[in-house]
């Protein structure tokens, strides 16, 4: 049983590290291999919806950035929703549509509905051709509207998302390591998938979608549930799991570039690491359960990302549980730490050179990566696994379980 | 009935199962994150913990052990028998030594006496010899003259002036002095090769000196043979000693003791909890790895010599010695870790 566990790790490590590698050579030296037609004289019209929660005066920044954006003032408008926050967010999202008139639409839920439910709503305020969902805090390069939608010239394109930088990224140790993580998740796996156009998450925080298919995708939106409890988390996923399904190509354009305040806090930070992680999950039980749906639809580098990729994570937590039973100190034997540092300068190289503002100060925080990266496997996968009855808005705060048909 | 209808119902028990199930493993993965975590910072900590170990006749060490002491005895055994024919063989050796040593003295004084001799007689018989000389020639010169006497006696019987008695006496007399002279030369000859003998040296003095050589050749192959032995003898004497000495340690181990009886029971105490694993210290067994503890008996002696094991706990490599122990509760020896001095929580 160990002999094969440990196979199938070293067959999923070869698999990564050529992943990783070729991401790389095709991040550095072939751009075009992992690239789209663009036509930057589209200019449709972008409803930017701007779901928030507890998110205080960074709504107000976000916003005002996204309206310096190099797209006519005429073709673009913010729909900024507040999902009932405790604290001043709506106040930030009135004084933005009072200094923007015309261009913010403020706008709050009756009742807490989650973040997809609020989408979904929200989109019906505007009849714009393309949706671009962002997140509540983030900050737009002047060419990040123009870029995404620069994407959609071709029909058969569904989805088109941007990468996310840090904000904070030297704040603390916590935020040096997710400046990695975010650089490995939101740019360098999906440099690997947009070379087939098959990203299988654009993430929520740069999410632009033609709006006749979110509104082909909203019906099953509404209608997730786990056994009778409604999903609310991972709608990103969700969304660009069935733009694939339904034959659309589905892209991450790194050059739309967005950043976001990564999370200070621990408790903010495993919120937010379980609910990626729940999302991922849900979404490779989806994936088996619709397998057949896939295979002939989906490019088979689309269909690997989606079946056999995660499954790393499940290997992992199974070797992770069984290595302390043959060897308590196996993790911190020194060639772990050794390993996880000389991955970290290769990484910490990549990001000075092609990111200046995302330099770590400290390297070396790629350490603390790994100690990370260990109890996530460890203890986050196994929680995802079991809450899946479980809803939250993530690292902002919790909310109620509720199920459907019934009323809070 | 619609499948509609009871979906509700089996959501429900579904759900209701996966929750069980949910809380259930969470519980058991935290649990037994908390127990893992709690386990490695006590025994990090711990000073008084040892790792007890079951000792048979048959485990693979005891049955090395058995084999190399059975080996070595054999081995001793044999040094001393071998011992016992090198000092056998010295001590004919050296008696056979002595003895042609006392010979050489012998052969050398009857060879000096004999020169003496040689050199006292032989310019007294060469004198000898030379008067003798001159005696034969004197008596051959008288016998000369005398061969004319014995014609006048023929005549001188023929002319009847003598008679025939005193013819043959004198006849007689005549022979018996050539006889005399041929005697004396006979014994000039004689005394010549005495002479040669006394003067010159001889194939028997020869060949005492080459027995004589041959004497002291043997002497000294004999020394060789008795150094040799000598020293073989230092060598195996010394590898019996220090065979001797291995064996007497090795009967000091835990490992001998097991040999000897059925079962025993010894803990590896590691170097970092050496202070508390004196003889008569308290030895305690607990039940949750070392929450409930009791006495199950005392520490019987602690052997020397250092021993390497796997950690319990961690399965990192492990320094220490052995301690061996009289339990009350043999049982206890089958646990993975036991305490000697104190509980390790006071309870």
């Amino acid at each position: 049983m160990l002999t094969f566990i440990l196979w199938v790790l070293g067959l999923r490590l070869f698999l990564s590290l050529a992943k990783y590698a070729w991401s790389i050579v095709m991040r550095i030296g072939h751009p075009r291999l992992a690239g789209v037609k663009q036509d930057f004289s589209l200019e449709p019209t972008v409803a930017i919806l701007l779901p928030c929660f507890n998110e205080g005066p960074d709504v107000y920044n976000s916003i005002r950035t996204i309206l310096e954006c190099d797209y006519p003032m005429d073709k673009f408008q913010v729909i900024a929703t507040d999902d009932r926050s405790r604290d001043d967010s709506w106040e930030w999202l009135q004084k933005a549509a009072v200094d923007f008139p015309g261009r913010v639409v403020a706008r709050r839920n009756a009742k807490n509905m989650g973040k997809s439910r609020t989408l979904i709503d929200a989109s019906h305020v505007s009849s714009s051709d393309i949706i671009l969902v962002v997140d509540s805090d983030c900050i737009f390069a002047k060419n990040t509207i123009r870029e995404l939608v620069s994407c959609f010239s071709d029909p058969k394109m569904g989805i088109v998302g941007g990468t996310v930088g840090i904000r904070n990224p030297n704040t603390n140790p916590l935020t040096q390591v997710q400046t990695y993580v975010y650089f490995l998740a939101f740019d360098l796996w999906k440099t690997y998938e947009n070379w087939t156009k098959s990203v299988t998450c654009v993430g929520g925080y740069l999410l632009a979608i033609r709006r006749h298919l979110f509104e082909q995708i909203e019906p099953k939106i509404l209608a997730r549930n786990w056994f009778g409890v409604e999903v609310t988390e991972g709608e990103d996923r969700y969304i660009t799991h069935h733009a694939l399904l339904l034959g659309y190509d589905t892209y991450v354009n790194t050059k739309a570039r967005c950043w976001t305040n990564a999370p200070e806090k621990y408790p903010q930070f495993f919120s937010q690491q379980y609910r990626w992680r729940k999302s991922g999950a849900r979404d490779l039980c989806m994936t088996y359960k619709l397998l057949w749906s896939h295979l002939g639809t989906v490019h088979p580098n689309g269909v690997y990302c989606s079946t056999i990729a995660p499954l790393t994570v499940l290997t992992f937590t199974l070797g992770i549980f069984i290595a302390p039973l043959f060897d308590p100190l196996f993790f911190l034997h020194p060639i772990t730490l050794v390993i996880s540092l000389a991955i970290g300068a290769i990484l910490h190289l990549i990001i000075s050179k092609r990111f200046p503002d995302q330099k770590i100060s400290n390297p070396l925080a790629f350490g603390f990566f790994g100690f990370w990266w260990i109890i996530n496997s460890f203890y986050l996968t196994v929680l995802s696994l079991l809450t899946f009855d479980f809803s939250d808005w993530g690292s902002r705060t919790r909310r109620q379980v509720k199920c459907l048909g019934q009323e809070l | 009935m619609k499948i509609e209808d009871i979906k509700p119902a089996i959501n429900h028990s579904v759900l209701m199962l996966y929750r069980v199930f949910a809380i259930v493993s969470l519980y058991a993965v935290l649990a037994g994150v908390l127990i893992f975590g709690l386990g490695s910072a006590f025994y990090a900590g711990s000073k008084t913990w040892v790792a007890p170990v079951i000792l048979s006749q048959g485990d693979k060490e005891t049955l090395d052990l058995t084999s190399k002491t059975l080996s070595t005895q054999n081995t001793i055994d044999e040094l001393k028998l071998d011992i016992g024919k090198l000092e056998n063989t010295a001590g004919e050796a050296q008696s056979h030594k002595a003895k042609l040593e006392k010979l050489l003295p012998a052969i050398d004084e009857a060879i000096a006496q004999e020169d003496q001799h040689k050199r006292e007689t032989g310019p007294v018989l060469v004198s000898l010899d030379r008067q003798k000389n001159s005696d034969d020639t004197r008596t051959q010169g008288a016998l000369i003259k005398l061969a004319d006497v014995d014609a006048t006696i023929d005549k001188e019987l023929a002319a009847g002036l003598i008679t025939k008695s005193d013819a043959t006496q004198a006849t007689m007399l005549l022979v018996k002095a050539n006889g005399e002279l041929t005697d004396s030369r006979i014994a000039t000859t004689l005394l010549k090769d005495t002479i040669w003998e006394k003067t010159l040296p001889s194939t028997t003095y020869l060949d005492t000196l080459h027995k004589k050589t041959e004497l002291e050749s043997e002497i000294a192959c004999l020394g060789i043979v008795i150094d040799s032995a000598q020293k073989q003898i230092a060598t195996e004497r010394n590898q019996a000693t220090k065979l001797d000495q291995a064996l007497k340690v090795a009967k000091q181990t835990p490992l001998w003791a097991a040999m000897q009886g059925a079962r025993t029971n010894v803990a590896l105490v590691p170097y970092e909890n050496q202070a508390v694993a004196n003889e008569g210290a308290p030895v305690y067994d607990c039940y949750l790895s070392f929450v409930v503890c009791r006495q199950v008996g005392t520490v019987k002696a602690r052997f020397a010599g250092e021993q390497h094991a796997t950690h319990p706990i961690f399965r990192s490599d492990l320094r220490g010695f052995l301690v061996q122990l009289e339990l009350t509760d043999p049982d206890s020896a089958k646990s993975k870790t036991l305490f000697v001095g104190s509980k390790p929580l006071l309870f």
